[in-house]
């Protein structure tokens, strides 16, 4: 089955480019926060920039290089959405056979260190630096169901309402756990609901379990 | 609980019947045959993965306006089910 149909406005068939090809700290799979980063740029460089990556769905963890197709394809792992002032565009991303031989520090404890943790809601309280929105924003994501319940969590779905703000504090929580493994997370800021995830516990290797 | 990925608008009310919950799944934009589902095929065997189950559960439950418990979830095998579920819930 072709994963969550893009339908974008913008669409280019038959055409992909190279996307991600880096592990990040001791990972030996693609990070959510670099396909993310990667694909915000490519929105940015397509849809002018304040471009953001408004839908992201990780079906399996992958190993290789990760390529963006702008046309279905039935071997992708995942899918994705941008918007921009200029319009909108979606695709799909399929794991290459190319080895990624490159690695990137990532000290995620580090950014740890700065999440507060009140009632069922993790807080970071202002933008921390040296690590991108998006890792601040995955990591409390993380943090907060792992306290919940300690375990392999995984964010499996991303949907982003607007960009995501530079500064300012950056709150989560999961309202709707479903069967003890899935979570619902809503990420806000001072109120306002900036976007949701899907968060699994992870029994093999990914949420087709 | 909105969520701007489910159909939100949508509304599910008794009598429900498979025909009623298709547009719940085509808002869902899974690539699914649909005639398979209404075929009484499982969602497993139709290619959903976990990942779509947990949509279509926040779907469902957002178009009912209920919550649909965990212990219900391993009745819900198929569109049919599913349906028969949501009306005897609603009703």
């Amino acid at each position: 089955m072709v994963p969550l149909r893009p339908q974008p406005a913008a669409f280019v068939p038959d055409a992909a480019i190279a996307l991600v090809a880096r592990f990040k700290g001791s990972r030996t799979y693609v990070h959510s926060t670099d396909l993310l980063a990667a694909l915000e740029s490519e929105a940015c460089r397509r849809l002018g920039s304040g471009a953001w990556v408004s839908h992201l769905t990780i079906r399996r963890q992958v190993g290789h290089a990760v390529d963006a197709w702008f046309g279905p394809r039935e071997d992708a792992f995942g899918s994705f959405r941008a918007k921009g002032q200029s319009g909108e565009l979606g695709g799909w991303l399929v794991e290459s056979s190319r080895p990624i031989t490159r690695r990137v520090p990532y000290d995620e404890d580090a950014l740890l260190g700065h999440v507060q943790f009140e009632g069922d809601t993790a807080r970071l309280p202002e933008a921390v630096d040296g690590f991108t929105r998006h890792e601040q924003m995955v990591t409390l994501w993380k943090a907060l169901a792992t306290r919940q319940v300690p375990g392999p969590w995984t964010v499996a779905q991303i949907d982003l309402d607007r960009p995501l703000p530079a500064l300012g504090p950056l709150d989560v929580h999961y309202p709707r756990t479903i069967d003890g493994r899935l979570k619902l997370g809503v990420l806000s800021q001072n109120g306002l609901v900036l976007g949701r995830c899907r968060a699994f516990w992870l029994t093999r290797t990914s949420p087709e379990a | 609980m909105s969520d701007p990925t489910t159909p939100g608008e949508l509304t599910v009310k008794p009598p429900v019947t498979p025909r009623s919950l298709v547009p719940v799944f085509e808002a869902l934009e899974s690539g699914l045959d649909i005639d398979q589902l209404l075929r009484g095929i499982s969602f497993r065997e139709a290619g959903l993965d976990s990942l779509d189950i947990f949509n279509l559960v926040l779907a469902v439950e957002s178009a009912a306006g209920l919550k649909i418990p965990d212990e219900d979830l391993g009745e819900l095998r198929d569109l049919p089910a599913l349906a028969s579920y949501l009306d005897r819930r609603l009703s």
